[in-house]
């Protein structure tokens, strides 16, 4: 599913991002691989519609996007249940507010603490907080920006998991940025390289390459050098 | 319990100094009433609905001056911070007027507004007008570019952006602008009430001395004090009551 063409992205005069075109894979989790300053989570938030790309198109509109960042990103003066509750319509009755939130949490198995504040959460339990608002707002495309880097090793592999059986539940169409070869492999149906700001290479999966080639593959692919002139897939 | 003891302590011998000081005759009681003299007097002008009466009619314009302080102050903020081109044009008058003493200001809003509430309430807002306004500036200020990201990617609308996440953000700094600015105003009503009121805890002491009253000076000096702390730790307890689990800067 193509959901950028030919997007061009700069900061000031310095190009970010040179004529990205992004095929996806739908209703799987597509990783942006790439080393840090490659331009992954600017591509994530031309995405999403929080940045302009100064050229080409976004061919999804920025209502059908929920964003997972990095850090969680609760509002530390509002309760779990609060924070879930933004991302949903203002008008919705209180009952079915509550409703929601209670089965979303229950979905990110963090049932019963709809009144804790932010500062009494654990690193991981705040991230899936934070997953659980994006899902809330039932997006067709769940942009993530390198969402478990900041968790330890168990709990990273712990929300992997989850978000693997979230995303085969709900049907979303997941991209999730991330510089590490080994999530990228553990989660990822599509593998894009990101390199220089402009997509190196494109692996599926499911494709017939071993998974040790793969991965010596991916690693040489985030070493070489950016090759800006590159004509991107 | 020990601590509370030790905080105890410095007035306890204060006053038994200055009980100490009266008695010994070294101080004329004209000059210096002993304690236990200015506990008599503050009863006797108690019984007698003096200082209720005064202690009302200050109380009553502290409370009409700070709200529409508080009111003034903070919707200008709301409105500085919303549009530029006003913060532009009212920084300068706004840089000189601070730098204004609320009680220079007397003479001219006796000739225009007379001695009464109008000047009262006039001095109060002048005087607690900057602390709310420039901290509530600062306040709304501090919403991170991250939050706003996160408002716009969840595409929150301009009322819930204000409700959850501005005025959450600016709360702390607004707050903390409040508590100074009532002990701006305390002062700055309790200097007018000496020179341009008819009533009041200002009042009072102006008039005892003019009777000679030592002791009635003294009683409204302490109970200007007094009412000033009970108030400021009633604003402290409410604040630590109602904000204080949601914001970690107010439990201190």
């Amino acid at each position: 599913m193509l959901i950028l063409s030919r997007v061009r992205f700069a900061f000031a005069h310095h190009t970010v991002l040179h004529d990205i075109t992004l095929d996806v894979r739908e209703d799987g989790i597509n990783c942006l691989l790439g080393a840090s300053g490659g331009g992954k989570s600017t591509l994530l938030r031309v995405t999403a519609g929080l940045l302009v790309p100064d050229e080409g198109t976004v061919h999804i509109t920025p209502e059908d996007c929920a964003v997972v960042f990095q850090d969680p990103r609760l509002l530390p003066w509002l309760t779990v249940e609060e924070n879930l509750a933004l991302a949903l319509p203002a008008r919705l009755e209180r009952r079915q507010r509550d409703r929601a939130v209670a089965a979303i949490l229950e979905e990110v198995q963090l049932a019963g603490l709809q009144k804790h504040l932010p500062d009494e959460l654990s690193g991981g339990m705040a991230q899936r907080v934070g997953l659980a608002r994006a899902l809330l707002r039932r997006p067709r495309f769940l942009l993530m920006d390198e969402p478990f880097a900041a968790l330890d090793a168990i709990t990273r592999s712990e929300l992997q998991q989850m978000l693997l059986e979230l995303i085969r539940r709900q049907r979303v169409t997941c991209l999730f940025v991330t510089h590490d070869i080994n999530e990228a492999l553990a989660i990822g149906d599509a593998i894009f390289v990101l390199r220089g700001g402009c997509v190196a290479e494109r692996f599926d999966t499911g494709d017939s390459l071993d998974p040790r080639r793969l991965r010596e593959r991916l690693r040489e692919q985030l070493l070489e050098p950016p090759e800006p002139e590159k004509v991107p897939s | 319990m020990f601590a509370r003891i030790r905080a105890l302590l410095t007035p306890f011998l204060a006053l038994l100094f200055w009980q100490a000081l009266a008695d010994s005759g070294w101080v004329s009681a004209y000059l210096l009433p002993a304690p236990l003299t200015v506990l008599d007097t503050f009863f006797r002008l108690y019984a007698s609905g003096k200082l209720t009466l005064h202690v009302h009619s200050s109380l009553f314009r502290v409370f009409w001056g700070f709200t529409a302080s508080c009111l003034i102050a903070f919707l200008l903020a709301l409105l500085v911070c919303r549009f530029r081109p006003l913060e532009e044009l009212l920084t300068a008058p706004l840089a000189l007027l601070r730098m204004i003493p609320p009680l220079a200001m007397v003479p001219l809003l006796i000739l225009w507004l007379g001695i009464g509430h109008a000047t009262q309430i006039t001095i109060i807002v002048l005087a607690s007008f900057f602390p709310i306004f420039l901290n509530s500036c600062a306040g709304l200020r501090r919403v991170t570019a991250a939050q706003r990201e996160l408002a716009n990617s969840l595409h929150l609308g301009w009322r819930r952006y204000y409700r959850y996440v501005l005025l959450p953000a600016a709360t702390p700094s607004i707050v903390t602008g409040v508590r100074l600015a009532f002990g701006y105003s305390w002062r700055a009503l309790i200097g007018a009430e000496l020179i341009a009121a008819s009533s009041g805890l200002g009042y009072l002491i102006i008039d005892a001395q003019g009777m000679q009253r030592t002791d009635e000076v003294i009683v409204g000096i302490l109970t200007i004090g007094l009412i000033g702390w009970l108030l400021d730790q009633l604003f402290s307890w409410a604040v630590v009551r109602t904000l204080g689990r949601r914001f970690a800067e107010l439990r201190a």
